[in-house]
């Protein structure tokens, strides 16, 4: 079939479209009727040292923390298997998230990796990844991780430029990062993923693509690029408060953006979704779980888990949260209810945020709606505006909607 | 009768007014030492705030004087600003006496001579009370002559004092007895009372506060208001001692309120007589001086379901505030909303924070415009204050706007500065006389327009805080009007338009442009922003497009903060006002209203 006229942005044509022609004003979404294999995430809540941008969940490390603490963590996964709430779905990826979960002693990983297996049926070929921080673990330990099935490492490098890695209060420099993508790779590990952040005030567009090109030149399966958010009570929006660093630019970082996204094409990669970028076939399945509606558990302090049902976070505070546990209860600060339209519109929400966008068709089939008629309702002047397109019966952010994300996003709230 | 004492602070702004009545409320018992705080009179949030005195503030003391006789002082604070001169003249129409108090560092200022006429003209007794001895720079024999020669007063009659530490407050209590006359008036003659002010309680609706010239209310007698000839059961009589506190009854020559079942706010009228239905008094007291608003402005609620509670917060405003003035207005980018009239900038930024405050109302303002007369072709004459109602000028034979004549104090020194502002303002020097050998007094005709906008504040910087200044509404003279459109991304905002002098059309054109781009957040699309006269444009500012507004960091799925920042994006845009493709926030509207902080 001849696909219908579209303009510059993809809009369709006339009032004659067939996504168009099947607009209807109702709209009483159902949850779904089966739910995808889900993911388990895992928080540690350690750090060596806190770097000055850092708004994450996570304390200066302690071998007597991590202890209780990790032995808390068995005990929720425990507790978890009791109560069951995600069903039969099967989990498919562990994903041990941080903080710097490479901090931890590797005979505590694993332990709580072997809990989730026997607890909570992880499947044996589950994507299993750690986050690392340069300078934070030896080769050994490495070693043994991947021996016991962690198969991905994402490693938190941020920048490779000594004085990016200083003015962030990082507590490594790019050597220690390079040494760190050897002994990875030394370790057996073959699919490996490297964090970059961009935009901080002392940065331009040069040191961003320096930056970017010695990373690519490490050859990771994988990339993330975070664009700096200057969060109240850290450090860094002190300086930038008290005119100690300049405060930050919206149209360089987005200059920024364009430019890492276009090297990082250029050198091979997909970018699959706004912040991520992947060698063919090597997409993280795990954050996939966020982006494609599937349930994930979330385990340990200030930890997220949507069960299809609900969603919930985890108490921050680790003392309260190694109390809630020993005394058998669940060491939740929220749990809430979620109803097939609040879901719904979470989906399409999330699902936009992946390069491909969101197949109308099936996630209308999905929740019982019409997805399409929503959208167009909704949002239909952004197709204009030029943030949205529709290519195929899939809708998706334009690059330029990509860094006006939430002004389309905002929409479905 | 004897024994009560009616008189009012009176001065020029933060000279002690509210600090020496801080001293009587504390030396005649009436706030002890545990609920004392400074200012005591100013209880509205925005006068505790600014420091300063809104509204006058009515209480009665009781004192025991050393001649061992026992006295009522009825006290009443007022503002010093000249914005609420109007509070002023009203108050003194209760009293026989005035405290004319003069910092005495600063000496005698333009609203103490402002002040003292008043009191002068309503004939009563004036003590003169040099206030802030206490400070180094206090020269009280330079005030005494200030006092002989500018006021023609003996200063052999003034009493020093420093309100901030309490010296020579009993000495001026004694004065005050001493010399200040008792209230004339017949007790057993009709009823005849002067409302002065009055106030709204939402339990008991409208406090009426009344000066009882003859005769005597209490609670069961009938009143009649002399305007309306409505009639109302007297529910509750008494004084003001902080809190009202019940009488049985009030008599002549006393201050107090009256609480009669009145639930409507416009059926009191300040400056109307009140007096006993069965027994009237023959006729009705003088009242006050109308005051007329001289400065203009529409309010619109940022929400228009708001439209309402405007309407009724204003009428309950009015209430307190009688020179407030307002009627139904209408534009097409803010929808319906109420043209407000004012005594000045000061005021209309005070009514603005209390709807705001009080009712919790969200508001668009539209630039404050005086009030213009425009003589048309075919001979008829309007009076013009909204842009909205401007007409083609091609139908205009001529305009003319307001004159003041404005009399400033300052040292001699900063003479040239203040006669190049006056200048700059379009000012045509009087005259000129030195009241004695550093100080001057300049007369100036100034249009109206150009001394509500940042003058004060403009002549107390080039002064260095040294001028003050007053004036009284002179004439309508000729002048040259242009009406200046604002375009945003290229639709007119009817509310943005402004009348001005033509030779400031282009730069308040440039500043308006200036200003709303900067509080415009970036939208979707490339804006515009034009200043134009007619079609023809004067000044131009562009917005460029948003670029970035992305959340882009790993998730760890928590979903639910990112979806809370986005309700609030949400949330934040459905309080702007959506002017055609493009959402205005509230602070945009006010920016444009700003005074120049640079230049
Ligand atoms: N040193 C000193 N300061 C004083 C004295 N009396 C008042 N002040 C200060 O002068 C300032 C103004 O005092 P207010 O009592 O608010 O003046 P006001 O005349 O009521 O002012 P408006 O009501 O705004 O006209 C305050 O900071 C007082 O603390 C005094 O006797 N000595
Ligand atoms: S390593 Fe990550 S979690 Fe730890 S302090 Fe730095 S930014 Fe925060
Ligand atoms: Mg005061």
């Amino acid at each position: 079939m001849k696909p219908a006229p579209t303009n510059k942005s993809g809009i369709p044509f006339g009032k004659d479209h067939k996504l168009l022609r099947s607009l209807s004003l109702e709209f009483t979404p159902q949850f779904p009727s089966d739910e995808s294999p889900a993911g388990v995430y895992v928080h540690i809540p350690f750090c060596r040292t806190k770097c000055n941008y850092c708004a994450f969940v996570s304390r200066v490390h302690d071998s007597e923390k991590e202890k209780i603490y990790l032995e808390a963590l068995i005990k929720e996964i425990r507790l978890w298997k009791t109560l069951d709430p995600i069903g039969s779905a099967h989990l498919d990826t562990l994903y041990f998230g941080g903080g710097t979960p490479s901090l931890i002693h590797t005979d505590r990983l694993i332990a709580v990796m072997e809990e989730c297996r026997a607890s909570l049926g992880l499947a044996q070929y589950a994507e299993i990844t750690i986050e690392i921080n340069p300078g934070s673990i030896g080769l050994n330990s490495l070693r043994d991780l991947r021996l016991a099935g962690v198969n991905r490492a994402s490693l938190g490098i941020q920048s490779v430029d000594d004085e990016d890695l200083r003015l962030m209060d990082r507590n490594h420099n790019a050597r220690d990062a390079l040494l760190a993508v050897e002994q990875i790779r030394d370790a057996g590990f073959s699919n490996v993923s490297v964090d970059l952040i961009a935009g901080f005030p002392w940065q331009d567009l040069a040191s961003i693509h320096r930056n970017l090109r010695r990373v690519l030149q490490l050859g990771p399966e994988h990339l993330s690029v975070y664009l700096l958010e200057v969060k109240e009570g850290t450090v860094l929006s002190e300086q930038i408060r008290l005119g100690k660093l300049p405060p930050v630019n919206d149209d360089l970082i987005a200059d920024m953006y364009e430019e890492i996204c276009r090297s990082a094409v250029e050198a091979g990669y997909t970018q699959y979704e706004i912040s991520n970028f992947a060698r063919e076939g090597y997409a993280c399945r795990h954050n996939l779980k966020y982006w494609t509606d599937a349930p994930y558990i979330g385990l340990g302090v200030a930890a997220h888990g949507m069960t299809g049902r609900a969603r919930y976070a985890n108490v921050e505070d680790l003392q309260e949260y190694v109390g809630a546990v020993l005394e058998d209860g669940l060491p939740r600060s929220y749990v809430q209810a979620l109803t097939p339209e609040t879901r719904f519109r979470e989906a399409l929400i999330m699902g936009m945020r992946l390069t491909d966008g969101v197949d109308l068709a099936i996630l209308g089939r999905r929740y019982q709606v019409n997805a399409a008629a929503f959208v167009m309702e909704t949002a239909g002047d952004l197709f204009d505006a030029g943030l949205l397109e529709l290519l195929d019966g899939r809708i998706m952010l334009t690059s330029r909607g990509r860094l006006l994300s939430n002004t389309v996003f905002a929409r479905w709230v | 009768m004897e024994n009560i004492r009616n008189f009012s602070i009176i001065a020029h702004i933060d000279h002690g007014k509210s600090t020496l009545a801080d001293r009587f409320l504390q030396l005649t018992g009436v706030v002890g030492d545990h609920e004392f705080h400074e200012q005591m009179l100013d209880t509205m949030d925005i006068e505790r705030e600014r420091g300063i005195t809104i509204k006058s503030q009515t209480v009665a003391l009781p004192y025991r004087s050393g001649n061992g006789k026992d006295y009522v002082l009825n006290l009443i604070d007022t503002p010093g600003h000249a914005d609420f001169s109007y509070e002023v003249s009203r108050a003194l129409v209760s009293c026989e006496g005035a405290l004319l108090v003069i910092d005495a560092c600063q000496g005698i200022q333009a609203q103490t001579l402002a002040n003292f006429y008043m009191a002068f003209e309503q004939d009563l007794h004036v003590i003169p009370v040099i206030n802030k001895i206490d400070l180094p720079s206090a020269d009280v024999d330079r005030v005494k002559a200030q006092i002989e020669k500018d006021l023609g007063l003996d200063s052999d009659s003034a009493v020093a004092i420093s309100a901030k530490e309490g010296t020579g407050i009993s000495e001026l209590l004694e004065a005050i007895v001493a010399e200040i006359p008792p209230p004339k008036g017949d007790a057993n003659a009709p009823l005849k009372a002067l409302i002065f002010d009055s106030h709204w309680d939402p339990y008991r609706g409208t406090i009426v506060h009344v000066r009882i010239f003859d005769g005597e209310v209490k609670p069961s007698d009938m009143i009649r208001l002399w305007s309306t000839g409505a009639t109302y059961k007297v529910e509750e009589t008494g004084v003001f001692r902080m809190q009202r506190q019940p009488r049985k009854l009030l008599k002549a020559g006393e201050v107090g309120y009256v609480i009669a079942g009145i639930k409507t706010v416009r059926d009191t009228r300040i400056g109307d007589t009140m007096t006993l239905d069965s027994r009237r008094c023959a006729k009705p007291l003088a009242g006050f001086k109308h005051v007329k608003p001289v400065v203009f402005s529409s309010f619109y609620p940022i929400s228009s379901e708001d439209y309402d509670e405007l309407a009724e917060a204003l009428e309950k405003l009015q209430l307190n505030d009688a020179s407030l003035t307002f009627e139904k207005d209408h534009s097409v980018a803010l929808g319906h909303g109420f043209r407000c009239g004012f005594l000045g900038l000061l005021h209309l930024e005070v009514v603005q924070e209390r709807l705001e405050r009080e009712f919790g109302l969200s508001l668009v303002l539209t630039a404050p415009s005086v009030q213009y007369l425009l003589v048309l072709r075919d001979g008829s004459e309007v009076m013009i204050d909204n842009p909205a109602k401007y007409p083609d000028p091609m139908t205009i034979r001529e305009t003319r706007e307001p004159i003041i004549r404005a009399s400033i104090i300052l040292p001699e020194q900063y003479l040239g500065n203040v006669i190049s502002l006056c200048l700059e303002r379009r000012g045509v020097q009087k005259n000129m006389n030195y009241m004695d050998s550093t100080r001057v007094e300049l007369i100036f005709d100034l249009p109206l327009a150009e001394v509500l906008f940042d003058f004060y504040d403009r002549l107390k910087s080039v002064s260095k805080g040294y001028a003050s200044f007053d004036y009284d509404f002179l004439e309508y003279r000729s002048t040259q009007l242009a009406k200046v459109d604002i375009l945003v991304a290229g639709e007119k905002v009817d509310a943005l338009s402004m009348l001005v002098h033509r030779d400031r059309a282009q730069q308040r054109a440039r500043r308006a442009c200036e200003r709303l781009k900067k509080e415009i957040p970036r939208q979707l699309f490339k804006v515009p922003i034009q200043g134009a006269i007619g079609g023809k444009i004067i000044s131009r500012e562009t917005i460029s497009p948003l670029r970035k507004d992305v959340t882009a960091k790993c998730y760890g799925g928590d979903i639910t903060r990112k979806k809370k920042l986005l309700e609030k994006q949400k949330e934040g845009k459905k309080r702007m006002k959506q002017v055609g493709s493009v959402s205005i926030p509230q602070s945009a509207f006010l920016a444009v209203l700003k005074a120049d902080d640079e230049e």
